[in-house]
């Protein structure tokens, strides 16, 4: 592939636990601060305490009619909010309607969500088919007058991994100039309480910037993060010829499926490890180039297992020496929108030139051997990352980036 | 490995993004029949699954992995090796029936209210992974779309994802309501319903006539659905041409040709 046809990502647009922007964002995770507080969660007969990393009031766009903003869903906050920062930052808000614009999000559980805060604020569209007339990609693509394809894809916590994917490939087959990826999810109490009585949450009590605890041999489940992160992705010639800055080369994709169960992954690493391969077989890497894997790690007792096995099993030899973190530890775990965080995350590590850490990392649980940076950034040439995401369903995904 | 012939295609306006549909089948179900459905939803010839595999699915999955068992079942389809194949698929506002019963118990209960199987079956991804797992696919599986909109964001991400990655095939898994129903609250419908699903085998393009494409053209909105398309094509053997105008310029258009025959490999 020549260099033109790279795809670049040259926006993005962020409302997170640890920041709206890439400096607070960077600055937070490198110095290992946690999002994570204790939180109740309400339009419930009764109040729901919780460990969650919440975003809280989300902010609107820059110039948008505050009317317009609150009267739409908290989920349609959200991803237009990060959309308009995205197509901002990039440097193409003005020139959007004469650009061929796509848009792909991650959004795993649109209608549950929507019918569900619907519900708490006293409506009823879940019994009222008419009302869902048009999805939320669908109503941002029309309001924003873009003027590509525009979906919304799923595969539970790699929702939006997919989207990386989708985005490149519609912009080196031609069908737009430049393309939204990213994701966006929302704690919800239905969220919470599905999550919780799958007995798949962390039940810690002490101290709520401790539970959060990847690869540790003490951890107990995941915490809840929302937020989302939107990037704007195009071609390296187009991004040279406006003159846009390139924050990293997507240079890789792989996907698999584990094919084994609804919820639980698999205890055979073969197919998380495969998508691992993939990705850097994509990128034309090998595993001794890559400079820092952000694992999937929610910190489950099964699954950071899991994913540590297909690690190893994917690096090989390399994998000595390959930094692995997990940036839940801090965000907590944005389910949908986790794929394009932890994206943001290795843009942190590729930009200032060091490895995020795994905080609560105390006690390495010995079958998660991969190799940790436990509690503290770790400054080293950052020049290729990967990043997993493994969804329900057996989906996995792997993502590599590489500087422009 | 087996070919197929070329009569039924996906194709783009600029011809890279195609691929042939290596067999198709659609299923109607009423909503009072899809209790016998979601117990057995193979035909004889089908591969065992895990035992009450569908109990706690949506309704659009139980019908979605039924029609895939009948599109596997085709005679030409019978060599196929399914291993590496992904499934996409793009159901329409998945999980209404259910979502009502259980905010009604959510509202008055609270969190034990709430079924652990809620999110990994009445999600966007729920179809795909079902099928996946049902069938033993280790190739990709995501959802798509999920609104009123699913069909045409199931084929173009069909038509995308194929070229982008490496698998031997896909499965494209369309679902939806006839009507969309208005539920009693309780996981039933006080409207009649009836669930419907297409699914389809994509194998990348090897060339040759095209019968099924995305065209720069306009089209107008067409009468009826892909899935109930289908259903009427299916039943009485015809081959015809159905589009879908893209809200952004162009047209899929699906055109069947002949029943596909399985060709012997070279």
């Amino acid at each position: 592939m020549s260099m033109d046809d790279q795809v670049w990502i040259t926006g993005l647009g962020a409302v997170t636990p640890l920041g709206n922007d890439l400096r607070t964002f960077a600055d937070n995770l490198l110095a290992g601060r946690s999002g994570v507080r204790a939180n109740e969660l309400t339009g419930l007969a009764t109040s729901l305490h919780a460990c969650t990393a919440s975003v809280g009031v989300i902010p609107p766009p820059r110039d948008w009619s505050p009317l317009d903003f609150t009267a739409r869903n908290r989920l349609e906050q959200l991803s237009l909010t990060c959309t308009v920062k995205s197509l901002d930052d990039a440097g193409v808000w003005d020139r959007r309607e004469s650009l061929r614009v796509g848009l792909v999000l991650g959004m795993g559980a649109e209608y549950l969500r929507v019918w569900e805060l619907d519900i708490l604020a006293g409506g009823r569209r879940v019994y009222e088919p008419a009302q869902d007339s048009q999805s939320i990609v669908h109503r941002i693509h029309s309001d924003l007058g873009l003027r590509g394809p525009a979906v919304a894809v799923a595969a539970a916590c790699a929702s939006s991994g997919f989207s990386f994917s989708l985005a490149r490939e519609w912009i080196q087959s031609g069908l737009v100039d430049v393309c939204l990826a990213g994701g966006c999810d929302l704690i919800t109490p239905m969220a919470y309480a599905g999550f919780f009585n799958l007995r798949a949450l962390s039940r810690y009590a002490g101290d709520p910037v401790k539970a959060s605890r990847p690869f540790d041999r003490d951890r107990d489940g995941f915490v809840m993060g929302e937020g989302g992160v939107v990037f704007v992705m195009e071609s390296a010639r187009h991004a040279r010829r406006r003159g846009a800055r390139a924050y990293a080369e997507l240079a890789g994709f792989g996907s698999t499926s584990d094919a084994a169960h609804m919820v639980i992954p698999s205890t055979d690493p073969q197919p998380a490890s495969h998508a691992i391969e993939r990705a850097l077989a994509d990128a034309d890497v090998d595993p001794g180039d890559v400079d820092y894997v952000n694992a999937h790690a929610a910190g489950t007792p099964v699954g950071d297992r899991a994913e540590s096995r297909a690690i190893l099993l994917a690096l090989g030899a390399a994998a000595a020496h390959v930094p692995v973190s997990s940036s839940k530890s801090m965000t907590g775990h944005l389910l949908s929108a986790a794929a394009a965080v932890e994206i943001l995350a290795c843009l942190a590590a590729l930009e200032r030139q060091a490895v995020p850490p795994t905080i609560n990392l105390d006690h390495p649980d010995a079958e998660c051997s991969v190799r940790h940076v436990p509690n503290e950034a770790q400054a080293q040439r950052v020049r290729v990352t990967a990043s997993n995401s493994f969804g329900f369903g057996g989906s996995n995904v792997c993502l590599v980036l590489r500087a422009a | 490995m087996p070919t197929y012939s070329q009569a039924t295609r996906v194709r783009a306006a600029d011809d890279r993004l195609a691929c042939a549909v290596a067999a198709h089948a659609t299923l109607r179900v009423p909503l009072e029949a899809l209790g016998t459905l979601r117990d057995n939803p193979g035909l004889d010839s089908s591969p065992p699954l895990p035992p009450r595999f569908l109990r706690h699915a949506d309704e659009q999955t139980v019908v979605g992995l039924a029609a895939v068992l009948r599109a596997m079942a085709a005679p030409h389809m019978a060599r196929v090796d399914f291993a590496d194949w992904g499934v996409l698929a793009a159901p329409r506002l998945l999980g209404r029936l259910s979502s009502a019963a259980t905010l009604n118990k959510f509202v008055e209960v609270g969190v034990p209210a709430i079924s652990p199987h809620v999110i990994p079956q009445h999600s966007l991804h729920a179809v795909s992974s079902a099928v996946s797992v049902a069938l033993g696919l280790h190739g990709p599986n995501f959802g798509i779309g999920g609104g009123p909109e699913s069909t045409a964001e199931g084929l173009l991400a069909a038509l995308t994802f194929l070229r982008a990655t490496q698998v031997p095939g896909m499965w494209l898994v369309l679902t939806e309501w006839d009507r969309e129903p208005t539920p009693d609250g309780q996981g039933g419908s006080v409207t009649p319903a009836v669930c419907c699903a297409s699914a389809l085998a994509l194998v990348p393009d090897k060339g040759g006539p095209t019968q099924l494409r995305i065209r720069a053209t306009r089209v107008n909105r067409p009468a009826q659905g892909l899935v109930a398309w289908l259903a009427d094509q299916e039943s009485d053997g015809s081959s015809g041409r159905w589009t879908l105008p893209l809200s952004w310029g162009g047209h899929i258009e699906f055109a069947a040709g002949a029943p596909m025959q399985q060709r012997k490999a070279a």
